[in-house]
């Protein structure tokens, strides 16, 4: 059973009856309880935090715009994730993303070779570190099944992909964590290992022919 | 091997989907265990991780990008009813008005738009969005006075010219607009243009604002101090 940041979330009746005619003021009301949750699954897919807070804002705009589509109060945190993981999969695909993916990884590697600037290494929570470290159709598969609850048939259409896509995508990233973990319990990493093998990844997701985004 | 789950069998299995059950527990029992249970606590691992705390002005500037949206999608229609052949045709006799209005260099005309394009002070986004409030003040204060679907100012004291004025003010406002539209449109939106073009806005609607006031000053006193 997944606990999903959404699944959590409740609007006050008042707000969501609000909401499905359309009042501003209550979508600005469940802005504040769904916005935290966007954009935790923009930042956890898109590994970027300017671009989940555009996931943020473009999937609100949608809302004040589209309200009208969704059809019951209980769906409105579905619709609104819904719109959230089009969003952060649109990025993905889009070049510009890859360019961006580009320059960060001249950044990686760089601070790779600054003891200094590690520092933001310690600053993150480790599982996400590893999370963020897997590739980018990986890590949204395992975001999208295992926290938010999508089956892999729908995270295949979502992709615009099988089903057994996601499974393999599923494994394969599970099969990557399970090592990490493995390391991290015999301590054999240190953080400039974990600095530049991450590089490398970015590195390697960005090269320009042959390369499997799952990887 | 071949009997052992592999970690598509044991996540199907951690997550109540169908596996082969005759592989289960036929080799190393205890360490597929072991890796089950580490594939659920991974899995409850992440949902642990907390939801993120996003910026306050992301919601503002969604809902300036809202008003903007509708600001357009309101003129289109408006300004489709507009006739653009009279607008044309007035364009010459009005020309000399505009070059007056736009090329002076009067200090009157620094608008705060203006000043704010020569001061450095804020990132272009967030001059955007001040830009973006300004031009919605400054329509709400024409609300009054002005029926964009006419063209023609209210105010019984204004002249033809004044009105002539206007219309070649409105009929610009609304090419702005469709450049701010196409804008959207794209990929890939260019910060400082999306000013520039907010700026020019705000600028012909205050230049609009001046002929109102200079037709019938009492309906717009209060506005101009916006």
């Amino acid at each position: 059973m997944s606990m999903s940041g959404f699944s959590k979330l409740a609007l006050p009746a008042a707000v969501a009856r609000g909401v499905m005619v359309g009042d501003r003021n209550a979508i600005a009301e469940a802005y504040k309880v769904l916005a935290p949750a966007v954009m935790g699954l923009a930042a956890r897919i898109l590994q970027d935090h300017s671009l989940a807070e555009e996931v943020v804002q473009d999937t609100f705009i949608e809302l004040v715009e589209k309200w009208s589509q969704i059809r019951t109060i209980e769906a409105i945190p579905g619709w609104v994730r819904r719109v959230a993981v089009n969003h952060c999969l649109m990025r993905l695909r889009s070049p510009w993303y890859s360019r961006r993916s580009s320059a960060d990884a001249e950044a990686v590697i760089e601070s790779a070779q600054d003891e200094v600037s590690l520092d933001w290494v310690a600053q993150v929570p480790s599982l996400e570190r590893a999370l963020g470290s897997l590739g980018e159709a990986t890590r949204a598969v395992i975001w999208l099944h295992d926290v938010e609850g999508y089956t892999h048939k729908e995270i295949g259409e979502f992709m615009g992909r099988t089903s057994s896509y996601s499974k393999s995508q599923l494994a394969r990233g599970y099969e990557k964590l399970l090592a990490w973990q493995i390391r991290q319990e015999t301590g054999n990493v240190d953080k400039t290992t974990v600095a530049k093998k991450r590089a490398r990844t970015y590195k390697n997701r960005c090269a320009p022919t042959g390369t499997q985004v799952g990887e | 091997m071949d009997n052992e789950l592999d970690i598509s069998e044991l996540l199907a299995l951690r997550d109540g989907e169908p596996y082969d059950i005759n592989k289960v527990g036929s080799e190393d029992q205890a360490a597929q265990m072991q890796t089950l249970q580490k594939l659920a606590a991974l899995k409850a691992d992440l949902n642990d991780l907390s939801n993120i705390h996003v910026d306050a002005c992301v919601w503002m500037r969604a809902e300036q990008n809202t008003q903007a949206t509708n600001t357009q999608a309101t003129k289109a229609v408006d300004w489709r009813r507009y006739p653009f052949a009279t607008a044309a045709s007035v364009f010459v006799v009005s020309a000399m008005v505009i070059f007056t209005l736009f090329g002076s260099e009067d200090a009157s005309f620094n608008t705060p738009a203006r000043i704010a394009a020569h001061t450095q002070i804020e990132p272009t986004a967030i001059r955007t969005a001040a830009l973006m409030t300004q031009s919605r003040h400054l329509e709400q204060a024409f609300a009054g006075g002005f029926s964009p679907q006419s063209g023609r100012l209210e105010s019984p004291t204004s002249s033809h010219a004044q009105s002539v004025v206007v219309a070649i003010l409105a009929y610009r406002v609304a090419d702005v607009d469709d450049q701010i539209a196409r804008l959207y449109e794209g990929e890939n939106v260019d910060p400082e243009l999306r000013r520039e073009l907010w700026q020019k806005r705000v600028e012909l609607l205050e230049a609009y604002l001046g002929e109102l006031a200079t037709a019938n000053p009492d309906v717009l006193i209060n506005s101009r101090s916006m």
